[in-house]
């Protein structure tokens, strides 16, 4: 009976240890670590910029009574930039600068120059990794200039947490196919596991002037330009800075930049645009028309072969368009016309990621993951860590088959021409 | 004797076999794995599963062909020089496993939840919850274990599925990892990680009766080989060969990388429970048949003043290596060389025993 007793009080004693998190702090006494930001110092040091959220203004209503408007208006994170010759030494001296202590487990983005990222990032996506604090999810951009300058110079109007802003937006990339997310987990996966070439979402800060700076290169059938960050001609109130186009790694060092439509030809082929929108020249009114788009990848199918050690890809690409503006008053929606319009689309995306593998063989980066399909093909792991999937990928016959179909033209289902003055 | 109840069922066979041979998911054992078999690492477990089923007929035609549990079966079949030597053996492997299983669960709650704990106190509360449940009896650990069961089960599934988006099933290419044959040679070796097919034969006189025994292995040790299969697979596809090998708690690591979206993510930390849970029974069963077996080999009338000082050895045991790395190493060895022994040989012995006298004895 005693030792009854005694285990129950002891059990009624060990439900006590689940009311706290034991070892932790209180959530007032931890500043969150929310973005952090690495840059190239003199004498081999790096710059490292931490945005860190200041709880008071993300919450609303979580205050006093009265204090909510002034809760609004505060600063809703802060900025703390430090040369460093060593990640470990950035944490000792966060720590010296800040009452609170900085906890890094709600980072959820890095950001690299482009001149970190062309000296390699292997290093550091090491680090973030072995490091439980830091989550593989997190996102990997790279930014046109310096970290230091992007991240004080995004300041969404739209969103109280910094975090929200980048989660959303990558959230969103299904919808254009420009810009693609970049996790810590795919890079490093794709450092360490043959197959596909590491890349990183391409971000920078527009100059808000209006003024185009868009890509050289245009198809024949192309309406639109495509961009680099920095590049769309814009002004207005909103965020400067803007997402587009793709950062390509050779092992983990950045070898190249792909532009909007490059980047979105990535996305196509990697089966991973629900949503976007293109713009055509019109096949029959060339000179000033156009016709507007919505478009989907429903499947885009990959088979690979190795003929006598030389890879030959496939790809078959199937895409659904939605009418959503034509220019002219040709009636693109009836048979005959329709065809002629799918074949212009096909002829568009087709010279789009002809041109994207053109320029990544030249490169010799595999964003895509063409390598992954060859992986079948080796008789055993011992072939394939012996094979140099790079340079295959280099070498390769690549052909690509775009088919479009037009399901839907909008609201209107037949054009009406104008009527005559 | 007192720790021979003989009262439980297959729920509880099942369970046991299913805790002892599933928690080497939880830690290091199947990342090593991968430098033996590749991409080809998932069917290590299905192997394993094969052959388990092998020691479990054979075993179960041992039991069938002599009275009681493997202990007396080794009286009867080898004698009782060997019988000592043979309890003697598994008496060490039992406890050996359950101290390096102590030291790597306290350093996984130290790596994954409670960094600023002091790493004394860690293994402190694991050897006490260990105690305390062992002081309770395998019957209530083997009935806590079934009830646990489907939790951590539907757990392993709810982790696997949410990290679909994460998958590139490529990874898993080529198929036969480095060759079928060398797959087939490490699934020969790496039986040794599931030296808990042999507790319900050790434990026998404790169970109902001999299809008890082959019930509970059976279901026990398939649901965990195909559990465990499913999810190296689903490891494997998600990291790549190369960042899989690296890591230390790879279910940790695939909880963490769950994220749908702003919304369903960071479940890590309900799951770790799971784990740290698994562990407390995985080594209270191992402590205690280490003990049982002792009780049978000094004819000891109760095993309960064996706990504490035990546990409190295996305690400062688990502590005397200066760093973890050397710690799973070691493990990794002993998982393909030295258990495997107490897996093919042991139980090989007795078997080709069982038959001669069973074959003396129709022959008479």
């Amino acid at each position: 009976m005693l030792s009854r007793f005694i285990a129950a009080a002891v059990l009624a004693a060990l439900c006590l240890s689940l009311v706290g998190c034991y070892g932790s702090k209180e959530s007032d006494s931890v500043a969150y670590v929310q973005i952090i930001g690495v840059d190239v110092a003199a004498g081999g040091k790096r710059k490292i910029t931490t945005q860190i959220a200041v709880p008071l203004s993300t919450s609303k209503g979580g205050g006093p009574p009265g204090t909510e408007e002034k809760a609004g208006t505060s600063k809703r994170w802060v900025f703390n930039t430090m040369l460093v010759s060593a990640p470990a030494e950035e944490a000792n001296l966060l720590r010296s600068t800040m009452s609170r202590s900085p906890r890094e487990s709600h980072v959820s983005v890095v950001i690299f120059s482009e001149e970190i990222a062309r000296q390699g990032l292997g290093p550091d996506a090491t680090q973030y990794i072995r490091n439980r604090d830091y989550r593989e999810t997190l996102f990997m951009l790279v930014v046109t200039g310096t970290a230091e300058d992007y991240m004080k110079h995004n300041n969404p109007a739209l969103e109280s947490s910094i975090s929200k802003y980048y989660e959303l937006f990558f959230e969103k990339a299904s919808e254009t196919g420009t810009y693609l997310p970049s996790t810590l987990h795919e890079f490093y996966t794709r450092l360490k596991t043959p197959g596909a070439s590491p890349y990183a979402a391409y971000t920078g800060i527009n100059p808000m002037t209006g003024i185009a700076n868009p890509v050289d290169h245009k198809q024949p059938e192309q309406k639109a330009d495509a961009y680099l960050p920095g590049g769309i001609p814009r002004t207005g109130t909103e965020n400067p800075a803007e997402f587009s186009g793709l950062v390509v790694f050779r092992a983990d060092k950045m070898v190249g930049v792909l532009n909007s439509y490059e980047t979105r030809a990535v996305a196509i082929l990697q089966n991973k645009l629900p949503l976007g929108y293109i713009a055509v020249v019109d096949p029959l009114k060339p000179e000033k028309d156009m016709i507007n788009l919505a478009i989907r990848c429903e499947y885009t199918k990959i088979t690979a072969d190795l003929d006598g050690g030389m890879p030959i890809f496939n790809a078959e690409v199937k895409i659904d368009g939605d009418i959503y503006g034509i220019s002219s008053d040709i009636n693109y929606e009836a048979p005959g016309n329709r065809e002629i319009l799918e074949q212009q689309i096909a002829d568009f995306l087709k010279g789009q990621i002809t041109a994207m593998l053109k320029h990544t063989q030249e490169l010799g980066t595999d964003p895509v993951g063409f390598g992954l399909y060859l992986r079948p093909k080796f008789a055993n792991t011992n072939e394939l860590n012996e094979a140099n999937l790079t340079e295959l990928y280099q070498a390769a016959d690549i052909n690509i088959n775009v088919i479009v179909k037009i399901r839907r033209s909008g609201l209107i289902w037949r054009t009406v021409p104008l009527l005559k003055e | 004797m007192s720790f021979q109840p003989g009262r439980m069922g297959v729920a509880e066979g099942m369970a046991l076999v299913f805790v002892t041979t599933f928690t080497s998911i939880f830690l290091t054992s199947w990342p090593l794995a991968i430098d033996s078999a590749t991409t080809a690492t998932w069917m290590l477990s299905l192997i394993n599963g094969l052959i388990g089923i092998g020691v479990l007929y054979s075993q179960a035609y041992v039991l069938q062909n002599t009275s009681g549990d493997l202990y007396a079966a080794c009286q009867e079949l080898v004698g009782v020089v060997v019988t000592r030597l043979i309890a003697v053996y598994y008496i060490g492997i039992y406890l050996l496993d359950a101290c390096l299983l102590l030291r790597q669960f306290a350093e996984s709650t130290l790596l994954t939840a409670l960094p600023e704990l002091s790493f004394e106190i860690a293994v402190g509360w694991y050897v006490f919850l260990i105690v305390l449940i062992l002081f309770i009896g395998i019957e209530a650990i083997a009935r806590a274990s079934y009830l646990f069961l489907p939790m951590a089960v539907l757990i392993v599934f709810i982790v696997v599925a949410l990290l679909t988006p994460q998958y590139q099933f490529m990874y898993l290419a080529p198929w036969n990892g480095p060759g079928f044959p060398n797959v087939v040679m490490a699934g020969i070796h790496s039986v040794g990680l599931n030296m808990g097919i042999l507790i319900p034969f050790i434990l026998a006189r404790s169970f109902q009766n001999s299809r008890t025994i082959k019930n509970s292995v059976l279901y026990g040790f398939g649901l965990s080989s195909f559990i465990k299969s499913l999810t190296l697979a689903a490891y494997i596809a998600a990291f790549g060969t190369g960042a899989a090998r690296e890591k230390v708690f790879p279910f940790y690591e695939m909880a963490r990388l769950v994220y749908i979206n702003r919304y369903i993510q960071r479940i890590e930390s309900l799951i770790i429970f799971l784990w740290a849970m698994m562990g407390i029974l995985n080594v209270a069963i191992e402590i205690y048949i280490g003990l049982y077996l002792l009780g049978r080999l000094f004819n000891l009338p109760t095993l309960r003043p064996l706990i504490i000082p035990t546990a409190l050895i295996l305690a400062e045991l688990a502590m005397f290596p200066g760093e973890i790395g050397s710690v799973i190493a070691f493990h990794h060895k002993v998982h393909w060389s030295f258990y495997n022994i107490g897996i093919y040989i042991i139980p090989g012995i007795l078997f080709a025993a069982a038959l001669l006298r069973a074959r003396r004895r129709q022959s008479c």
